[in-house]
């Protein structure tokens, strides 16, 4: 992250948008998610994606997650999987279109522009 | 660093994760919502059933240009056939129905005390003949052109050392299958965000069941040869 975007920041609307997600009627709505592949047939791993696009991503939910702990010690399996839930919401499809959550709302309820915490620019 | 989520940081590093998006109910009036996921998800995502997660599993890499998605229903709803099966099928897309094998069986009449005693939520007067839950007809309608997986038997929660309720969610739920679809399903979630490896019990019963598949809360398992 640089000097515009402090770590509070960064944290602040980490937090807010794990909270936006979390209002959502999870009964009835599309949840995306990022699931670790493991194979347990496997000696060695499978081929790693090289995909630069990704690597970036991943940096960042590692330094997000870093700046998560630091905000919120005490995380449990629900803050783990609403972390998750942030990063595929916006990285899952690309991220030249709103987040998932915000494909169906109209153009100018979505308008707004990409928080730091979730941008490869702040970090 | 909180050690599961540095496992989930790390395993990010190492490899792209797969791409999912879960869905329970999928009532009529959120149907433009769907369709205008679905529709973005078609543009960027290949259909992707089991064949093509084997095929990922094997190589560390999709089988065709795009890249696979796993676009899951869960429990079962009625409303997953009769709102979401036409709208993946107006966009080519493959659903992954993980069903609750006993809701399928389930009469009528027993739907919804059924649904209150097993956490499953519903739409309230959503269907004025009380049939919630797909039927195995709907089932096997779906089955091949979809994917149709296990979510247990009765969707309930079993203690880890609970040997007899975990050989019914988790075997005797592929014997549901197996009886009402004519073979074994290759998928199953479990309820517990339990993971192969964890406990001998539930990897016993997970052999037994034949599953090559397991989804837990921030896994797919390829699960060892039985």
């Amino acid at each position: 992250m640089n000097a515009r975007t402090p770590a509070n920041t960064i944290a602040d609307e980490l937090i807010a948008d794990m909270e936006r997600l979390g209002r959502r009627p999870y009964a009835e709505v599309g949840v995306p998610m990022f699931l670790v592949a493991e194979d347990r047939r496997a000696s060695t791993p499978p081929a790693v994606d090289a995909a630069t696009q990704w690597r970036d991503v991943a940096t960042l939910f590692a330094d997000r997650a870093e700046v998560l702990i630091a905000r919120k010690p005490d995380l449990g399996v629900s803050d783990v999987a609403r972390l998750v839930e942030v990063f595929a919401d916006r990285y899952l499809i690309a991220s030249a279109v709103p987040p998932f959550s915000m494909i169906f709302d109209e153009p100018a309820e979505r308008s707004r522009d990409l928080p730091a915490s979730l941008s490869m620019d702040s970090q | 660093m909180n050690v599961q989520l540095a496992q989930i940081a790390a395993a990010f590093a190492s490899a792209a994760p797969i791409n999912a998006i879960n869905y329970h109910n999928t009532p009529a009036h959120r149907a433009g919502e769907y369709d205008r996921q679905l529709a973005a998800l078609a543009e960027r995502f290949a259909p992707t059933g089991e064949d093509e997660l084997a095929a990922f599993f094997r190589t560390g890499r999709w089988p065709g240009r795009k890249p696979g998605v796993i676009i899951a229903l869960y429990n079962g709803y009625r409303n997953n056939y009769d709102v979401f099966r036409p709208l993946l099928e107006k966009h080519g897309l493959t659903g992954w129905f993980f069903a609750a094998s006993g809701y399928a069986s389930c009469s009528i009449r027993d739907q919804i005390a059924f649904s209150r005693q097993n956490t499953l939520k519903l739409i309230p007067d959503e269907y004025a003949d009380g049939r919630y839950a797909m039927s195995w007809d709907e089932l096997r309608d779906l089955d091949g052109r979809h994917v149709v997986a296990s979510h247990t038997r009765n969707h309930v929660r079993i203690a880890i050392d609970d040997a007899v309720g975990m050989e019914g969610e988790i075997v005797g739920s592929q014997d549901d299958f197996s009886a009402n679809l004519g073979h074994p399903v290759r998928s199953f979630a479990w309820l517990l965000s339990g993971t192969h490896g964890q406990s001998p019990l539930t990897d016993a019963c997970l052999a037994r069941a034949r599953y090559e598949f397991l989804f837990s809360d921030f896994k797919i398992q390829r699960l060892p040869e039985a």
